[in-house]
């Protein structure tokens, strides 16, 4: 029995130096798409590594923005800026509590917001939050808040690209980037430019393959992108009811203690997404419910009227006539608190 | 609680600290352990079944120990009928009262008169077709005078609930696993990392292979309208892997996590893709099923014995009921059936014990001759996967339909191609692993043991590595365990 355990514990040293060893060379010369388990993805047209290293140099603003791409392609800081507002956009893709968190631990001191704009899609509080604790890893320092982050989400992709930028820190080969100004990604229909405005808004312009295109799939009501039903039934269960994971939940509950210690107002915010998108979500009311009893709340999807066609690049991102509509309409709101 | 499961990690290592270094000194207190961590095993996944697995052992056992002191035949054949009737009775109202009473109502339908049937809503206890087999078989061989009843409750309980076994077999028998659990063990080394090393295998078989194929296989059989007749064949090439890789993947980890503590379980598989006929693949496939049901209604119903009639009648039965074994689904019957058609040319020229031996055994590659018969018997294999798959026979219909047109010459297009390529490159690793170990209880069984200790260790390393790399990030079922 002796000689097994004692086999037993050399060969799980032995397995995790030849694991650490195949990581690195994977991740150095496997092409992205063939390493299914470790994705680091430094830099690309979610921009979190040109924001997460500007926001270093941000100090003391009005209003801090949290959430998913719905906060970053949704909060633009020019329009806050015209109204006075000084503000950071940290939001980066698939943002789910447990990363905002992890991002407010860490930023939270320097940015000393005045207000923070929680965005609260449904589907990030359902979310494992794996895709936006990668990307957060792959685009920013690894350090405690990092790891315990990776480690609280239990999962092996977070660990592999935990442990592979560690081993990046550790021979000091941390990739150094600039990110392209502008991205253009084609698909079928349409394609995106994506660039990406200083204060933490990525600006997407979506040109379709031909000018009705747009205009016929709106027609025959199609919800064409990838996901969408993935992500209502995500959202809900069978039975139509919210289906928000516990620990999300408790991140989120954290991230609130942690504001309402700092006296930090907090405003959560769904924005808008589009309306027959919106409609097959059958707890919306649940989830309005629970919000609001959290703090000053405001979903756009009842407040204002959006227009599937012209106010959305697609079911669930606002295009720049959108996004000014619900800014101005969150500016409003902001200035009997900020100033 | 899943083998594939964090949990099971953190079980598995107490137990087996438990049973070698503090019940070690008694076999009574080792089977108690067992039986312990065996109900709780079972309990993770739904405690109020337990009562159901604790009833089901209470009756057996008890009926047994009836049978044997039974002072005449009359007496004797009610407790077995009783044990026969009450253990079928809860198969057929968890398992397979829906199905009887959906199907009722829908030939009911055809008449024009439309009755609404009373269906139950409960779920499927796991395990209950595999615990309830080991019972049956144990009354059943001591009504038929083959073993004596076992007079050791705790050692009968644990025959039937040992947790390496309890939800998805291998179907266990009496006259095989009693003897070890009355027996005292003795820590072996080699057994042990035999063990681990047969857990290592089936690991790389559920979470790599398996559940990889399964990610492509859900995406094609969920979206049978929209793919190319290639891309359809593709899936059903995906769900073959998935299901073998699933289900032999757990009967490894169950038969290596027996010998951790000193225990030997029957074999459930051995290479069955590697078969040359049908007969083969089904001596090689799910052996613990097909051999009780071989011994336990395929010889009492006559066996080969009597006529070719009899023999075709007896072969559809045993094959149709197989099928209807694993689920209250007319997709399953019909799985059953069409591998009863195609047994059925080599028992009627009676050839279907022509392979008996080892492919290729010791060679490197088969012949020619070989090659063929495994690839012609291998495509069978996959065509007949579609209806177990399928959802309903309508489904399995339109995916056949849709598949053998004229764009089943097309490259497949599908969502995720790239990581398609890369399952495909692991089925080609594991298939060459399989085939050099084919001769063994299980690939991994023999490889690298020539090899220097450093190499083999680094190549069980890249195993886990590969495991490390390519799993599914999510804990994803076992396939049997909804049998």
């Amino acid at each position: 029995m002796k000689k097994f355990l004692q086999h037993i514990i050399f060969f799980f040293v032995f397995t995790a130096v030849l694991y650490l060893t195949g990581l690195f060379l994977c991740g150095h010369f496997l092409p992205a798409d063939f390493r299914k388990n470790l994705k680091y993805l430094v830099g690309g047209p979610g921009y979190t590594y040109t924001r997460l290293h500007e926001v270093q140099n941000y100090k003391n603003v009005d209003v801090l923005f949290l959430g998913s791409s719905h906060s970053g392609r949704g909060f633009d800081p020019r329009i806050f800026k015209e109204a006075g507002y000084s503000s950071f956009n940290l939001a980066t893709n698939a943002q789910t509590p447990l990363q905002a968190e992890m991002l407010m631990n860490r930023y939270i001191d320097s940015l000393n917001p005045k207000t923070v704009v929680f965005e609260v899609y449904p589907y990030t509080f359902s979310s494992d939050g794996v895709e936006s604790a990668v990307d957060i890893l792959a685009n920013d320092k690894i350090d405690k808040h990092a790891a315990y982050m990776a480690l609280w989400l239990k999962n092996l992709k977070t660990y592999n690209t935990l442990l592979y930028g560690y081993l990046q820190k550790l021979f000091s080969i941390e990739t150094k980037i600039t990110e392209k100004s502008s991205f253009k990604l084609k698909y079928k229909n349409f394609t995106d430019s994506i660039s990406y405005v200083p204060g933490g808004f990525n600006y997407i312009n979506r040109q379709w393959a031909s000018p009705s295109l747009k205009e016929q799939l709106d027609k025959a009501h199609m919800l064409f992108e990838k996901g969408v039903m993935a992500n209502v039934s995500i959202v809900q269960d069978a039975d139509g009811k919210w289906s928000p994971r516990s620990n999300q939940l408790a991140s989120f509950e954290r991230i609130l203690k942690t504001l309402a210690e700092r006296k930090i107002r907090v405003v959560l915010v769904q924005a808008p997404i589009d309306s027959r998108f919106y409609k097959m979500i059958r707890c919306n009311k649940e989830i309005d419910v629970y919000f609001s009893c959290k703090g000053d709340y405001y979903n756009f999807n009842d407040l204002i009227h959006f227009d599937n066609t012209n106010d959305f690049t697609d079911y669930d991102h606002l295009s720049e006539v959108g996004v000014r509509k619900m800014n101005e309409a969150i500016i409003k709101k902001l200035s009997q608190h900020v100033k | 609680m899943l083998f594939n499961s964090l949990g099971f990690f953190i079980f598995l290592p107490i137990v087996f600290m438990l049973y070698w270094f503090v019940a070690n000194k008694s076999l009574k207190a080792q089977n108690i352990l067992l039986l312990g961590a065996s109900y709780f095993f079972y309990a993770c996944w739904d405690w109020r079944f337990l009562f159901l697995l604790m009833f089901s052992t209470l009756l057996d056992y008890y009926t047994g120990l009836k049978m044997e002191e039974a002072s005449n035949e009359k007496r004797k054949k009610f407790w077995f009928w009783l044990s026969i009737i009450i253990n079928l009775g809860f198969l057929g109202v968890f398992k397979y009262y829906n199905f009887f009473a959906e199907s009722f109502a829908e030939l009911i339908s055809q008449t024009g008169i439309k009755i609404d049937v009373w269906t139950l809503k409960v779920i499927l206890p796991v395990g209950i077709s595999f615990y309830t087999f080991h019972g049956l078989s144990y009354v059943i061989d001591i009504y038929k005078n083959r073993i004596k009843a076992e007079k050791n409750f705790v050692d009968y309980a644990v025959f039937v609930s040992f947790f390496p076994l309890l939800v998805a077999g291998p179907i266990e028998r009496a006259t095989h696993l009693l003897p070890q659990i009355k027996q005292k063990r003795h820590f072996d080394y080699t057994k042990a990392v035999d063990g681990l090393r047969q857990i290592l295998w089936g690991l790389f078989k559920k979470v790599v292979i398996a559940d990889n194929c399964a990610e492509f296989a859900n995406l094609i059989f969920n979206n049978t309208e929209s793919y190319s007749g290639s891309t359809l064949a593709l899936g059903a090439l995906f769900f073959t892997f998935q299901i073998y890789g699933d289900f032999s993947g757990y009967s490894d980890i169950a038969l290596g996590t027996a010998r951790l503590f000193g225990m030997d379980l029957l074999r459930n598989f051995a290479f069955p893709y590697f078969s040359r006929d049908i007969a083969e693949f089904w001596r090689r496939w799910h052996i613990s099923l097909s051999t009780w049901f071989r011994d336990y209604l395929y010889v009492p119903l006559g066996g080969s014995r009597g006529g070719t009639w009899m023999r075709v009648r007896n072969t559809f039965i045993i094959f149709i009921v197989s099928g209807f074994w694993h689920g209250a689904n007319w997709t399953f019957i019909v799985w059953g059936a069409l591998n009863a058609l195609y047994f059925l040319p080599m028992l009627l020229l009676n050839r279907n014990r022509n392979n008996l031996h080892i492919v290729a055994e010791g060679k490197i590659f088969p012949s020619l001759k070989e090659l063929l018969s495994i690839v012609g018997t291998f495509c069978l294999t996959v065509f007949a996967w579609i209806f177990f798959r399928a959802e309903s026979m309508q489904h399995a219909f339109s995916y056949i339909g849709n598949m053998f047109n004229k764009t089943l010459f097309s490259i497949p297009q599908f969502e995720g191609r790239e990581a398609a390529i890369v399952t495909l490159v692991l089925c080609a690793f594991f298939i060459v692993i399989e085939w050099m170990g084919r001769e063994h209880q299980y690939a991994l069984a023999s490889i690298g043991f020539k090899w220097p200790k450093l190499l083999r260790w680094g190549f069980y390393s890249f195993i886990v590595f590969l495991m490390g790399m390519y799993m599914s990030t999510s804990e994803t079922p076992f396939i049997y365990f909804q049998f």
